[in-house]
């Protein structure tokens, strides 16, 4: 393993020429940065992964049956497991899609599960992401160069074979369909920030990369325009682009980035939309409370994975305990995303954390509180020195014809010291993760 | 019962013609128990194709496209409507009107204000009293406000047209608990499309329209409803071409 990790500085610079990149808005500019490579894995015991991985599934699967539930019968809200105003006022909850049973009846075709271990061990779910999730691209493609730079390192080391994201995904993809037609993966271009993902998952999967205006809905099919002019039927869309932008006679009219009817298409069946409109509403910070309820209400079974310790101000006890110890906890907006909006109460001047409990008293709904875990962290190289970083772990689990997780992930770090938030967008860095085989017994 | 024809014309021209034009209209009458259509015809031109459905509200939407190059659009619905006095059974799946929606939400003066009118002895009696302290509040400005302005800053503007009115109407219901959503449709002699809100009470939605301070019986044709303004647009469209348009809109509606 010494000689992978001393390749660091190579695989950073395959990496450079394989263009992977993950570009940045910040005040309205947009810069392309490189994702720095950490070339110690993550390495999850044989052991460890079984658990996480059913407990990966079983939420996962819950997530789906909410998803349906939600936009059909609401059998959730009518036996009072969510109160109704946590649906119905989630930004993420789109009426439009009320009624809508999208092929096969799934939702979350991709859900990235972000996750923390702690110190004693224990995994703790930190979010679920099932609209667009990014990530898998960049330990697909670290393996890929890690192989190749210390083939000896995975002859040594009983590590599980990752580079079967493209057939999890492929084969999902081809499910969906369905036989109608071709699947193309739909990019917003080339200045979204995970371009180079988009394109790299296209090529691997062998779907077509397809730009805005590419696509057309014509009595209710979609096509999709080759570079001859010639129209092929599409069967599934992998897209890209954000529920708000996918059709501008539905949603945001002066998008660009859409394809006009595409939902009455969606909504005669015509087409699979990958992942489906709507999930946001599943994976907003404020329902991920709920979320061990509804495995419980869905599946008849015990949570195996636990939420981070959450609390809703929306209830009078949490309320409560949130206001009497706000500097030992973690506050976060319920409507953003990618590590924005989130406070940690000890590091707010004492006015600044008068201001955020009139927030909260004003807008309970818009808040949850969480107890901050005593991370473990991992190791990384700074230099030549090794030192310990925050990180977390983001799975990817791909439903289709069954649920499964891919056996890897994300393990995004910060690269600041003193930090938590580990988003790719606020510049930390990642490592590749290591699910070893299990050891045959004798 | 009543029985009104209705006409309603909608020109767009471009000075330059455009290619690749979408459309997703909603011009023609909803069916529910108060309000029956007959010979209703949509004529549409230039049009490649037409296609009669749904959206999730129940609210018929009528979608197509042109994609050769053209330098007008002209869509013409017309028919007859039988209407019994505005009362509409209850549909399921309506609890998302509880809640405030984006062009919707209450601000501080809104919530304030409905605090202070006094509530009546049932919800329609509710929404009637601030419809009538809201028609004193606000003016009638043609002009003052757009399509995406908000409750919020039509309430600040103290100004606005039937749109803001009953989005302002809606913040004061729901800030109320009051179950409440917003209609659009054709109203009879103003020559435009209007709007005006229902309010859920006792499973029957009931209609009032705070433009005009008044409970609706007839000679509303209602079109669709949706949480506020940005779910039931009338006309959408999207089109390639560097063109400006002009909209010339005609309303008739008379009793028959």
């Amino acid at each position: 393993m010494d000689a992978l990790i001393e390749s660091r500085d190579t695989v950073n610079r395959w990496m450079e020429r394989f263009g992977v990149r993950f570009g940045v808005y910040k005040n309205g500019v947009f810069n392309e940065q490189l994702f720095p490579f950490d070339s110690i894995p993550r390495i999850i015991s044989a052991d460890d992964w079984v658990v996480l991985e059913k407990g990966l599934v079983q939420r996962v699967n819950a997530l789906n049956k909410f998803l349906y539930d939600v936009y059909h019968d609401k059998y959730i809200i009518k036996d009072g497991i969510i109160p109704s105003e946590f649906v119905y006022s989630s930004k993420g909850y789109m009426p439009e899609c009320e009624g809508i049973t999208p092929t096969h009846n799934v939702y979350a075709h991709i859900a990235g599960i972000d996750l923390v271990q702690a110190k004693d061990g224990q995994w703790f779910i930190l979010e679920d992401n099932l609209r667009i999730p990014s990530g898998a691209s960049y330990p697909m493609i670290a393996r890929m160069i890690t192989r190749k730079v210390s083939p000896q390192t995975f002859q040594n080391n009983a590590v599980v074979d990752n580079r079967n994201y493209n057939k999890l995904l492929g084969d999902m993809m081809e499910y969906m369909n369905d036989d109608r037609g071709i699947s193309v993966i739909l990019t917003p271009g080339r200045y979204n920030s995970a371009f180079f993902e988009h394109s790299y998952l296209a090529e691997k999967t062998g779907s077509i990369l397809a730009f805005p205006g590419d696509l057309t809905v014509e009595n209710d099919m979609v096509y999709y325009t080759d570079l001859d002019r010639e129209r092929h039927r599409v069967g599934c869309i992998y897209r890209r682009v954000s529920d708000e932008y996918l059709d501008p006679l539905v949603f945001e009219p002066s998008s660009l980035l859409g394809v006009p009817n595409l939902m009455q298409a969606y909504r005669k069946g015509n087409v699979a939309i990958v992942n489906a409109l709507g999930n946001g509403v599943a994976d907003d910070k404020g329902i991920y409370y709920f979320v061990p309820k509804m495995i419980k209400y869905y599946l008849h079974e015990e949570p195996i994975l636990h939420n981070a310790p959450t609390y809703l101000p929306y209830y009078k006890e949490d309320y409560d305990y949130i206001l009497a110890n706000i500097e030992k906890l973690v506050i976060k907006d319920v409507s953003e995303a990618g590590g924005y909006g989130v406070v940690f109460g000890r590091d707010l001047t004492p006015k600044k954390l008068a201001e955020l409990k009139q927030l909260i008293i004003d807008e309970p709904r818009h808040w949850i509180a969480q107890e901050v875990i005593d991370f473990k962290d991992l190791e990384i190289l700074e230099g030549n020195d090794r030192v310990e970083r925050k990180a977390d772990l983001r799975a990817f689990v791909i439903s289709g014809n069954g649920t499964k997780v891919w056996q890897s992930g994300l393990t995004r770090f910060s690269r600041n010291p003193n930090s938590f938030v580990v988003n790719s967008s606020q510049g930390g860095g990642f490592k590749d993760t290591w699910v070893m085989e299990q050891v045959q017994q004798q | 019962m009543k029985k009104y024809f209705y006409n309603y014309q909608t020109i767009t021209r471009f000075d330059i013609p455009v290619i690749k034009h979408f459309f997703l209209l909603r011009c023609m009458p909803c069916v529910n128990a108060c309000q029956q259509g007959s010979h209703k015809e949509l004529f549409l031109h230039p049009s490649d194709s037409v296609i009669y459905g749904a959206d999730s509200w129940g609210n018929p939407i009528q979608y197509g496209h042109k994609l050769d190059s053209h330098d007008s659009f002209t869509f013409v619905s017309s028919g007859e409507a039988r209407i019994l006095p505005y009362c509409i059974p209850n549909e399921k799946n309506t609890d998302m009107f509880k809640v405030a929606s984006p062009l919707t939400e209450p601000s501080e003066a809104i919530k304030e204000f409905a605090r202070i009118h006094k509530k009546g002895k049932n919800d329609v009696d509710t929404a009637l009293n601030y419809a009538n302290e809201l028609y004193s509040y606000l003016c009638y400005m043609p002009g003052s406000t757009h399509t995406r302005t908000t409750a919020k800053e039509a309430f600040d503007l103290k100004q606005g047209v039937c749109q803001d009115y009953a989005h302002i109407l809606l913040a004061l219901c729901r800030e109320a608990r009051l179950t409440a959503r917003y209609a659009n449709g054709f109203l009879v002699g103003i020559g435009m499309t209007h709007a005006w809100i229902e309010v859920l009470d006792d499973g029957k939605w009931y209609g009032i329209d705070p433009t005009n301070n008044k409970f609706i019986e007839y000679g509303y044709i209602k079109i669709a409803h949706g949480r506020d303004a940005d779910d039931c647009p009338v006309n959408r469209g999207i089109f390639t071409g560097a063109a400006t348009q002009q909209t010339e809109i005609r309303v008739i509606v008379e009793e028959i």
